[in-house]
This record gives C-alpha cells, sequence and structure tokens, in this order.
C-alpha cells in the first residue's frame, strides 16, 4: 500500500474515533463542556510522543508509524476544533473557561508528549 | 446503538481525505511550517464551514455536515503533531524556533479561529439583506 492509503486509512479510523468519543461525552456528560476534546488531544499527544520514540529504537517501522502515528494520533487529534471551542466560550463571554480550556490542553499537552517520548524510549515496544 | 451509521461513515470518509490532505502539506512545505499551515487554515475554515457554507449547502443534513467539519477539516489539523514538532525542535536545541511556533500556533489558531467565525457571520448577514 503506498503512503498515502496508509495515512489516510489511519486519519479516518482516528476521526470517527473522535467523533464517538465526543458524541459520548456530550450525551452523558453534558457538563462536561469541551472536556471531551481536551482528552481526546491530551491522550493523541501522549500516545504520538511514544510512538516517535518506537520509530527510533526501530521497535517500528516507517510504514507502521504513517499508520499509527500520521494516521490515527493525527486523525484523532485536531486542532481546529479546539480553537473554535475556544472562541465560542470567548465569544460567549466565559473568560474563566477559555483559559483553563487552553491553560489544560498547552500546559499538559506538551509535557505528555514529553513523557510519551521518555516511556517509549525508557521500555521500548 | 447501531454499529455505524451514515454520519460515521461520512466521518471516516472525509476523515480519510483530511488525512491525505494534511500529509501533501509535506510536500509544499517542510517541519514544523507544514503543520503550521494546515493547522491555521483548517482553524480558519471550520467556523466558516460551521457557521455559513455547512449550513447553506448542507441545508442541516447532519451526515454531511459533521462529515466535513468533524471529519476533512479535525483531520487535516492536528494537535498531536504540532506537541511532537514544538518536542523535536526543543530535543534538538532550536529553543527559539521551537517558541516561535508555539507562539504562532497559540495566537495564530485563536486569531484564525475568530477570522473565521467574524466572517462567517458577515457573510450570514450579507445573505440576509438580499
Amino acid at each position: 500500500m503506498t503512503n498515502w492509503l496508509v495515512i489516510g486509512l489511519g486519519a479516518s479510523i482516528g476521526a470517527v474515533v473522535r467523533y464517538r468519543l465526543t458524541d459520548l461525552s456530550k450525551k452523558f456528560r453534558p457538563h462536561f463542556g469541551h472536556r471531551g476534546t481536551i482528552l481526546i488531544n491530551l491522550s493523541g499527544a501522549l500516545i504520538l510522543g511514544w510512538l516517535f520514540a518506537m520509530t527510533a529504537s526501530a521497535d517500528l517501522s516507517a510504514r507502521g508509524y504513517a499508520f499509527l502515528g500520521t494516521g490515527i494520533c493525527g486523525g484523532l487529534t485536531t486542532f481546529s476544533t479546539l480553537n473554535s471551542e475556544a472562541i465560542g466560550q470567548w465569544a460567549g463571554k466565559n473568560t474563566r473557561e477559555t483559559l483553563i480550556y487552553l491553560g489544560l490542553t498547552y500546559g499538559l499537552g506538551l509535557p505528555l508528549c514529553a513523557l510519551g517520548w521518555w516511556l517509549g524510549h525508557t521500555f521500548g515496544a | 446503538m447501531e454499529v455505524a451509521d451514515l454520519t460515521d461513515l461520512m466521518v471516516a470518509f472525509f476523515g480519510f481525505w483530511g488525512g491525505v490532505a494534511r500529509l501533501s502539506s509535506a510536500r509544499l512545505l517542510g517541519s514544523p511550517w507544514n503543520t503550521l499551515l494546515v493547522n491555521l487554515l483548517g482553524a480558519f475554515l471550520l467556523p466558516l464551514w460551521n457557521n455559513f457554507f455547512g449550513i447553506r449547502l448542507t441545508k442541516n443534513r447532519r451526515w454531511i455536515l459533521v462529515g466535513v467539519g468533524t471529519g476533512f477539516f479535525g483531520a487535516f489539523t492536528t494537535f498531536s503533531s504540532f506537541c511532537l514538532d514544538f518536542m523535536r525542535l526543543m530535543m534538538a536545541g532550536r529553543t527559539t524556533l521551537a517558541l516561535l511556533y508555539l507562539l504562532l500556533s497559540m495566537v495564530g489558531g485563536l486569531i484564525a479561529a475568530w477570522l473565521g467565525t467574524i466572517f462567517a457571520q458577515r457573510l450570514s448577514l450579507k445573505g440576509m439583506s438580499y
């Protein structure tokens, strides 16, 4: 299979998982607000860091990384919804919520990606 | 609950092309600017789709509205690659570039989404006056 097909398939799986999880969180935890997107983005950042570390130790092939990393993690996590939701909260005068939302996403996302990378390096496959 | 409905299939279909479009940006620009380009473009276009074009073109057919919004633009943009890009730049000792990338993504993403929202509002108002 060519690379674009592998990444496209991964992205479609990631997108459906994100859609289903967001839908479930809206249905069963309405007071949870946009925390569904936060959890999805944070878990994707952690997993991608791990996968990236595994490519360095050759535990994961380039094809495997294209499918799981670029495809699934890329399709699972989203930057467009993150900013739409933040602007929506801000427009709704929820400045505090906006700051919490952005603070949690960026404040935890970057360290979690590094943690994933460290875990992948320390524990291997 | 059924196994999959039309909206799931559309999210998968458009998600596929969102991923492929993100990949093709790597031919245009090198890392990490390719990620920045798709992220800012997607952040601008998603509210434009959700608040104007999607509503107009799909006549509120949820499967295509969500298919393109959640599927295409969601898969086109990526938060995980943004985190990884930043981490890789930091590990390579390119701190200034890493911080510039971080700032452009964070501030640029908000500005892009804000512009998309405003633009959609303007288009809606213009449409109403006809």
